[in-house]
């Protein structure tokens, strides 16, 4: 019998094959299909509002407000991502230096919008309020500033994936280093500029803390007024469509890119190449826009963060946040660990790795779309219908877990599926020739080849679900408030700025030692699937 | 020649993992859960009260109490609203034990819907009867002004502003700021306010705010920090709110309002000869019907109404005025007693909410 023929007699079997798709999504649906199917039901139990909605020019008033601020906010990213890239990758870098500039580029990713909102709240009291025509830029800038780091780490992730015999043409064809830049490299990194922009507009899209902070209202807390002002979810759900698609198109050009770009072909070494002797105008260049930009992504915000917090004495505010909100840490952690290991086994279990690029990324992807706020209603709602002993999980820190795991969740699934793709699908055949026993193959095969996606993915999941907020926020069970609404709830109250700057010191910490761990795991086992 | 025939409906089988990785979420999840029941040795209250303020005082009940606190608190943005739609949610199924809210008129429309259990008599002794339910469903307890600032920097003390009335005067155009009356203690006044000036009057009040170009906020804090800065020369806020900002040394000063006959305005004729009086707001505390840990409930609400709690927010940088007579107001504001307060039951107040709800909606949600 030919592969072929068998093929067909097994999938002869729709209903087989139905099943098998179904079991190997049904983790997913628990968790995160339900309440998108609850939130898909109210909204058509309540259509006749839709008219009346989709008329309203407060809505799209607030849409364009909010992309304006989104595509501003990711071309700034892009921009000093894209420089900063540039500097830290050049030649006049001494060698020893390289590494650790690198991880120094890399603590950017952990420092969310609004800590920065933290470490300027001091002028701001001042500055926007009084001049508020500023409030706007700021706003955009922080949010740029803030992500510039994310888009750092796509041009890196980028580079691995380029080809060095395009790069050395590249160089030998172009007249001079920034025709280089412009005309070959960037050209070339397309898909990772692509994947970053559209991530970061996302996050940028359903970001709710940054406006609220700055009081500015964007689309995701009109979204939440809305469901406060009248809890029914159809309504608020129905109010949200706008977003949701827009949002919606941004994750479906972040899976086209990764697509493309990333779902095959071989690791490369491109880094190397970019090591070329350079004019002492080009030198001078990288050396001072990557030492502003690190000073500015990173040194400053944590320098200022200690200084904040240091307000008296460093020690005594640690001792003071360590006695109000010592538990809401350990909580977190607790938290943080276990939804990490539910994604990572998650998506060890869903993705199909001869298949890592086909549509049910898409359609996983559609939680990323939802404003936070609407999902955790949603879970409200859900988990408070549940009948005992299920309805404890609403009571305790599981909710935190499920709220966190079903926002993003699909990031950590597209990332391993990248990883898993690009391992050469002659290499599974093999391994199932090899070794006709699934377990066998899953323990031998599966796990090591996916252990550096495996991590990158735990490691990205973790360091968005410790920041993430507004889901958590409506969803924190009595007695687990996580770290992330207790600085915001104290930035918001406007209070001395010890504490949330502790907080923030210590929640950067752990995130960095628990989140960077695992992308450091990722590094070291890169080797898996290329060179490093 | 390899057997795919075998391969593939190994592969079946393995599709089945996912199954028991479902089966082994919901069991993890129900098992990570099943330790937080703990009858009366622990207590699960939800709190609209600045998390600083209240933080504290739950941490010294469970202290001198030995009972487990279980603290659920609201952000600036959703005061009140989030944990009153959440009571809401849950009702049918209890999880909070005590509601502390930071202001009343939630507690109203709570015990309204049938969320809310009767408290003993006797709990809350020597608190005026004024600030208990008519039922006993709540009582309230340490409460606070609403008040009017001004920054002293730009306005002299004899052109302060005596009355919230003079908010739509054409003096204050585009110089006043108030909270969006949509949740928390500006929302409970402008329903006190509907219920004294009437439906017709108050709608024609709000539409000269907006004429006036009054300046809506998030929130009391963000009133405070604009007058404080000197953005608007005068605002609308909550005595905790305006005397944080004296503290910090700003340019504030503390008006309680419509203390006089009320003015005469161009465009507003409200018809009051007598003084409006100011308007107190207490903290409220209740407890949930159903809850599960009904006897830590009630010691937390005994708790939080003693005379040692009240004194305790008056010390506070929230300064809550207590309402028992004879306990020492904060520095700089007077006892209610020596003050013409809104006559208005809290219950009219909430009607007037309810009322008022549609027009606010339109006229604020943006």
């Amino acid at each position: 019998m030919t592969t072929n023929d068998s093929s067909r007699q097994f999938g002869s079997s729709g209903v087989k094959k139905s099943l098998m798709s179904i079991g190997r999504l049904l983790p997913w649906i628990l968790i995160a299909g339900i309440p998108v199917l609850w939130l898909l039901v109210q909204a058509v139990l309540s259509v006749s509002h839709l008219p009346e909605l989709l008329l309203s020019a407060r809505i799209w008033g607030l849409l364009l407000k909010s992309i304006l601020v989104t595509l501003a906010s990711t071309l700034i990213a892009l921009i000093l991502g894209g420089a900063a890239f540039i500097a830290l990758e050049g030649k006049p870098w001494p060698k020893f230096l390289r590494n650790p500039l690198t991880i120094l580029a890399f603590l950017g990713v952990f420092l969310p919008p609004y800590y920065q909102v933290a470490l300027w709240r001091p002028w701001f009291g001042d500055f926007p309020i009084k001049l508020e025509h500023w409030r706007w830029p700021i706003l955009i800038a922080l949010l740029g500033i803030s992500y510039s780091p994310v888009a750092f780490a796509f041009f890196k992730l980028g580079l691995k994936t380029l080809s060095p015999r395009v790069l050395e043409s590249g160089l030998l064809l172009s007249s001079n280093r920034f025709s280089f830049h412009f005309r070959v490299l960037l050209p070339q990194l397309f898909p990772a500029i692509g994947a970053a922009g559209s991530l970061i507009g996302l996050l940028v899209l359903l970001n709710y803390e940054v406006g609220a902070l700055l009081l500015m209202r964007l689309y995701p807390e009109a979204v939440f007024l809305e469901f406060d002002g009248n809890p029914k979810l159809g309504p608020a759900t129905l109010f949200a469509l706008p977003l949701f698609l827009t949002a919606f198109a941004g994750v479906y050009c972040f899976w086209k890119v990764l697509q493309k770009g990333f779902f095959s072909g071989e690791a490369q070494g491109g880094a190397q190449l970019l090591r070329y002797q350079p004019s002492w105008l080009s030198s001078g260049l990288s050396l001072l826009v990557g030492s502003v930009w690190l000073f500015a992504v990173v040194i400053w915000p944590l320098g200022r963060l200690l200084q904040l917090a240091g307000g008296t004495e460093i020690t005594a505010t640690f001792s003071q946040v360590w006695k109000l909100h010592g538990e809401e840490v350990l909580d977190g952690i607790l938290v943080s660990v276990s939804a990490t290991v539910v994604v990572i086994v998650m998506a060890l279990l869903m993705v199909n790795p001869k298949n890592a690029a086909s549509k049910v990324g898409l359609w996983i992807s559609l939680t990323l779309a939802l404003p936070g706020h609407l999902l955790g209603a949603a879970l409200i709602q859900i988990y408070n219908q549940l009948p005992a002993p299920l309805d404890s999980i609403y009571m305790s820190p599981a909710i935190l877990v499920i709220a966190q795991v079903a926002r993003y969740f699909p990031l950590a699934y597209l990332t391993l599926a990248i990883v898993l793709g690009r391992v050469p699908r002659s290499q599974w055949e093999a391994g199932e020739i090899l070794e006709p026993r699934p377990w066998i193959r899953f323990f031998k095969l599966r796990i090591p080849w996916a252990t550096p996606g495996l991590a990158l993915a735990g490691g990205l999941f973790m360091l968005l679900q410790s920041l993430e907020l507004s889901a958590s926020h409506l969803v924190a069970p009595p007695g687990s408030q996580p770290v992330a609404v207790t600085v915001y709830s104290l930035l918001h109250y406007n209070t001395v700025l010890e504490i949330p700057a502790g907080l923030c010191l210590i929640q950067f910490f752990i995130t960095v030692i628990l989140g960077g761990g695992l992308l450091g795991v990722s590094y070291l086992t890169w080797s898996w699937i290329g060179k490093k | 020649m390899v057997n795919v025939n075998l391969i593939q409906s190994l592969r079946f089988k393995f599709s089945f993992i996912p199954l028991g990785f479902a089966y082994f979420i919901v069991v993890g999840l129900v098992g990570l859960s099943c330790d937080t029941y703990q009858p009366n040795q622990q207590v699960v209250v939800y709190t609209s009260l600045d998390q600083h303020y209240s933080q504290p005082i739950l941490k010294q009940f469970e202290k001198e109490t030995g009972i487990k606190v279980l603290d659920r608190y609201d952000t600036e943005a959703d005061k009140t609203t989030g944990l009153f739609n959440r009571l809401i949610q849950e009702k049918n199924n209890p999880r909070c034990d005590v509601f502390w809210n930071s202001e009343v008129l939630r507690m109203v429309l709570l015990a309204k819907q049938g969320v809310l259990e009767k408290i003993p008599e006797g709990v809350g002794g020597g608190i005026p009867k004024a600030f208990h339910a008519q039922n006993q469903q709540w009582v309230g307890f340490a409460a606070r002004y609403r008040v009017l600032i001004y920054n002293t920097e730009q306005v002299k003390e004899a052109d302060a502003p005596r009355s919230i009335l003079e908010l739509v005067s054409k003096k204050w155009e585009g110089q006043a700021a108030v909270a969006l009356p949509l949740a928390g203690t500006t929302q409970t006044h402008f329903g006190a306010l509907q219920a004294v000036l009437g439906k017709k009057k108050m709608g024609q009040f709000i539409q000269l705010l907006i004429e006036n170009k009054v300046r809506f906020v998030n929130g009391n804090a963000v009133v405070r920090d604009l007058v404080a800065q000197g953005t608007v020369a005068i605002g609308l806020t909550d005595t905790d709110d305006a005397n944080e900002g004296i503290k910090k040394g700003s340019p504030l000063k503390i008006v309680f309002p419509d203390q006089e006959k009320p003015p005469k305005l161009e465009k507003f004729d409200h018809g009051l000869t007598e003084p409006l009086g100011s308007f107190l707001i207490p903290n409220t505390v209740a407890q949930i019907k159903g809850g599960k840990n009904p006897e830590a409930a009630k010691k937390l609400i005994d708790y939080l109404l003693s005379a040692k709690i009240e004194t305790q927010l008056a010390q506070s940088g929230s300064v809550q005025i207590p309402l028992r007579p004879g306990l020492d107001p904060p520095e700089g504001i007077p006892h209610p007693s020596t003050l013409k307060l809104l006559k208005v039951s809290f219950e009219q107040a909430a009607q007037g909410v309810e009322d008022l709800e549609p027009v606010l909606k339109d006229r604020f949600l943006r």
